[in-house]
């Protein structure tokens, strides 16, 4: 007899960073170790109030999970009382993560809204790591709410820009005074940036809006559906597929997903931008 | 495999009970009026004359027996909390258990859902319950009112279990072992001396007439040319969205899972969940891809009659006829395939 | 019902062809169990599917909360009952009165549908209805049959449902074991409350988001008790005597029995009172300092 996939192993919260007023970015390390893809998830839970699929914001390769999670809800309003010594349940991974072999050797557009950014993060992280297979040209278009939704901020501020090759455009959609840089939606900014689609993969997560409009202007700016790489995030429960109500058409987000091809998106008949 | 007789239907239930530490036995009985599974052991002497007629019926009970391997509700954690600490706690293990009496359609139905939860990676709760599980088929006679079994490719006559159970003359009941499982069941049931090794009876399925079977790839392909028509919204017009045909489907396999704790104790279950429920796919942002009954409704049927088939290359339906009984306000999969129309069957 | 299902044919095609109306919610023939079954007609054609009959059981009136059905007029068939829950509709401000066409039918009564043995006996709703047809001068217009109908001498609340006093003779631990039996069997389907034509909050308490009050396991009687007491403490003030709760119930659990019994000790406390005749609040919607407290420590 097999072992219950849905039974989480402990994992001890190692580190907790608070990233703006509604969103925590938590350090565990699993009592097994879980060795994940970028893009892929797992499930965190605490026993008695409940488990839910979060995106792995860590690259792969270190003795660490990190998930950032914003507070919306009855189970990410308990995850945001934990303390660094703490057990949560974790599961997974799960999902199929991005297509890293077929991103190698390309030019790499990063593009996130708010909590979006955390997916994004693993593959950014991964490509950097292993800069040899990926020695394209980097860009991240990130935009948040407001200045103080913007997550990552040693990242998107510090560490990225440091890197060779590697553009970081900001932007908000509400002005504040200390702000200099882009005011409004994601996908204006992506027009006024003259893109270049050319050897270039777009890769982009963040709310069904957001991505609704995005892969608009990317294919308005002559990128075509095999550039364009999309995450969707519906409401899953098993994580494995079973459960039922993660379907798009008669493919599983959890488990087929949660990254797509625009072009394997299209042959779809539902909204997927629902 | 052998083939095993006893002499009335009440000498196999009392055999039965003689295996009762060994095996927990339910069968197909009458509460207030309704049909549905009870422990032998529960039952009272009217419940138990009930047993035979309803279990030879041409029609299954209100309840599926999908509740025997994906119950209604199973808890799979215990835990208790001191202070910031939580203790998972022992659970129960499951006894064997017997299963009298399904009919050809449910055992098809679980034989569906065996290729979602036993598929990568294996539902270990699941898969502990249909090891432990021995089924007795019963035959029928003829389809019954509402059942289009044979339009699924299910033969009414000739279940696949690990026994099958016929009756013959005043009162006899025979036994045919069709597995392993069903071979020890009956060397244990030789055993007690209430039954004698039998020649089988004949099975009816050579009268049985010749019935317009579907095609799940033209069903498929008439879905996929459906996708947009407004029949969708029209059934989802006098829908009520509750969730009857879901929860007595016996192929439908959606679930939850939810915790509950008071003080320091609690559980994690799963619990069946239901497509047709607007809550199944809202997200805690607020935000749900299948907003509106007419998505729900459409997703379901697509579910059976499009997906299932592209995943699996069967219809995720067994024409138990449920549904058709059941929707207070007649939204059948009958009826959707009446009302889709054209050449669905196997020319 | 010849006459009737004749007019309302020829009604709902002339509203259709004239654009008066954009649907006619009523009944069409069912297939295989169901006699009848809620049939929307779009245009003049399809009107001709409409009937009336013994079996148009069905409560149509809450689909007009339904999103297919917002910024459309509708002609709604209703019967006597159907009409005091389109009143508790409009009264409180659920539907328009200019949204809505009411087609009045001078209802024969509705035939029980569980257990063939009993088909030719009408509902104990029915025979106890003292409310067949909505008033004349509040529907559109009032279909009735070429005879002037005869008017049933509706039999007493009693007499209607001897269940009741026999639950009331049993001892308290028969009683309690009787509702278990019955209880035990529900799977939570929500069918008995989506098909209530007077249970019509925006959001239903058993709906919230994994809220603390309730939990979703289906083999907990006490979470089946308190989902069902809830609701009859909900909907029995505003019961307007249709009979779908128990009549859809998949596991014939007889849901009726609560809210009618609730309903008598309410008019025990409260004075009688007929849903979607008397006028709005209904008992249990409002509160009066000296009204009896069931729950504090001097009440019971």
């Amino acid at each position: 007899m097999c072992l219950n996939p849905l039974m989480p192993i402990n994992a001890t919260v190692t580190n907790i960073i608070s990233e703006s007023s509604d969103v925590k970015t938590f350090q565990v390390k699993p009592e097994t170790p879980i060795n994940h893809l970028p893009g892929q998830c797992a499930m965190l839970s605490l026993l008695g109030i409940g488990d839910a699929l979060f995106s792995i914001t860590s690259p792969p390769g270190r003795d660490y999970l990190e998930f950032s999670i914003k507070r919306v809800g009855k189970l990410t309003e308990a995850l945001h009382q934990l303390e660094v010594g703490d057990e949560v349940g974790i599961r997974g991974p799960y999902g199929n993560g991005f297509p890293v072999e077929d991103l190698k050797g390309k030019n790499l557009l990063f593009i996130g809204g708010g909590i979006g950014l955390a997916p994004l993060r693993s593959l950014v992280q991964y490509t950097l790591d292993n800069r040899a297979d990926y020695p394209g040209k980097f860009q991240l278009v990130y935009g948040a709410r407001s200045v103080d939704d913007l997550l990552f901020e040693r990242d998107i501020k510090g560490n990225w820009p440091a890197e060779k090759d590697f553009q970081v455009n900001l932007s908000v959609d509400v002005a504040h005074p200390d702000w200099d840089g882009f005011v409004g939606y994601v996908p204006q900014y992506l027009e006024q940036l003259s893109l270049d689609p050319d050897n270039t993969v777009g890769i982009t997560c963040g709310p069904p809006i957001m991505i609704k409009f995005v892969l608009q202007t990317l294919e308005k700016l002559g990128f075509k559906p095999e550039q364009i790489v999309t995450t969707l995030e519906y409401k899953m429960k098993c994580g494995v597929g079973k459960c039922g109500r993660c379907n798009l058409d008669e493919h599983y987000i959890c488990k087929d997903g949660p990254v797509f091809y625009l072009s394997d998106l299209q042959k779809i008949k539902n909204d997927f931008c629902k | 495999m052998t083939t095993i007789k006893a002499t009335s239907f009440e000498s196999l239930l009392a055999a039965l009970e003689q295996l009762a530490n060994k095996y927990r036995t339910f069968a197909p009985t009458r509460e207030d009026g309704v049909t549905g599974f009870r422990p032998l052991d529960q039952m009272t002497e009217e419940q138990r004359q009930a047993v035979a007629p309803i279990a030879f019926d041409n029609k299954p009970t209100v309840g599926s027996i999908k509740s025997f391997f994906f119950p209604d509700s199973e808890t799979y954690i215990k835990f208790r909390r001191e202070g910031r600490k939580v203790e998972q706690e022992a659970l129960e293990a499951m006894s064997l258990q017997i299963i009298l009496g399904a009919k050809s359609c449910d055992i098809k139905s679980v034989e569906l859902i065996d290729k979602v939860f036993l598929a990568d990676p294996v539902d270990s709760l699941y898969q502990e319950k249909r090891e432990k599980s021995i089924i007795i088929a019963t035959v029928c006679a003829e389809p019954g009112k509402s059942c289009t079994c044979r339009e699924f490719g299910v033969s009414p006559m000739v279940p696949t279990a690990d026994l099958l159970m016929m009756q013959g003359d005043q009162d006899a009941v025979y036994l045919t072992a069709q597995t392993a499982k069903g071979n020890h069941l009956v060397e244990q049931l030789l055993d007690l001396q209430s039954f004698v090794v039998a020649d089988p009876l004949p099975l009816r399925s050579a009268s049985e007439a010749p019935a317009g079977q579907l095609s799940p790839e033209q069903v498929q392909n008439k879905m996929d040319e459906l996708f947009k028509s407004p029949l969708w919204d029209k059934l989802a017009m006098t829908c009520l969205g509750c969730g009857t045909c879901t929860y007595y489907c016996p192929t439908c396999h959606c679930y939850d899972i939810r915790d509950f704790n008071r003080k320091d104790q609690g559980v994690r279950y799963r619990t069946w969940d239901s497509c047709m429920f607007a809550n199944f796919t809202n997200m805690a942002g607020g935000h749900n891809p299948r907003p509106t009954r007419k998505d729900r409704l459409q997703n379901r049927f697509f579910h059976k009659l499009n997906y299932f088939v592209k995943k699996q290359g069967v219809l995720a339906c067994v024409g138990c006829g449920r549904c058709a009984e059941l929707c207070p306000v007649g939204i059948s999969i009958s009826r959707v395939l009446q009302e889709i129309g054209g050449d669905i069957h196997v020319s | 019902m010849r006459k009737i299902s004749e007019e309302l044919r020829q009604l709902a095609a002339r509203l259709l062809q004239s654009g008066e109306v954009d649907l006619v919610l009523g009944y069409t023939r069912g297939a295989g169990t169901r006699q009848s079954v809620p049939f929307v007609a779009t245009s003049p054609e399809e009107a001709a599917n409409l009937c009336f009959d013994t079996t148009c059981n069905k409560a149509l009136s809450k689909y007009l909360l339904q999103d297919a059905f917002q910024g459309k007029k509708t002609a709604l068939v209703v019967k006597g009952c159907d009409y005091r829950a389109v009143k508790l509709l409009l009264g409180e401000n659920r539907v328009e009165r200019e949204q809505v066409y009411l087609i009045g039918v001078d209802c024969p009564g509705m035939l029980r549908e569980r257990g063939e043995e009993e088909a030719q006996e009408l509902s104990p709703f029915c025979q106890s209805c003292q409310h067949q047809a909505p008033p004349a001068d509040e529907v559109d217009v009032l279909l009735t049959e070429a005879e002037a109908s005869e008017h049933r001498d509706a039999v007493s609340h009693q007499e209607a449902f001897p269940e009741i006093a026999a639950i009331e003779r049993m001892s308290e631990d028969e009683r309690f074991e009787y509702w278990k039996r019955q209880l035990n069997r529900c799977k939570r389907c929500y069918t008995c409350r989506n098909a209530c034509p007077v249970c019509t909050c925006r959001v239903c308490i058993f709906d919230r988001e994994n809220p603390d009050y309730i939990d979703a396991a289906k083999d907990q009687l006490a979470q089946h008790q308190f989902y069902h007491i809830i609701r009859s403490f909900h909907v029995s003030d505003r019961c307007v005597g249709c009979g779908e709760c128990s009549r859809v119930c998949p596991e014939g659990i007889p849901l009726h029995l609560l809210h009618q019994k609730l309903q008598r000790e309410l008019d025990k406390f409260y004075g009688n009172y007929t849903a979607g005749v008397d006028e709005l609040p209904t008992p249990l919607s409002h509160a009066h300092a000296d009204e009896p407290d069931f729950f504090g420590k001097g009440g019971k």
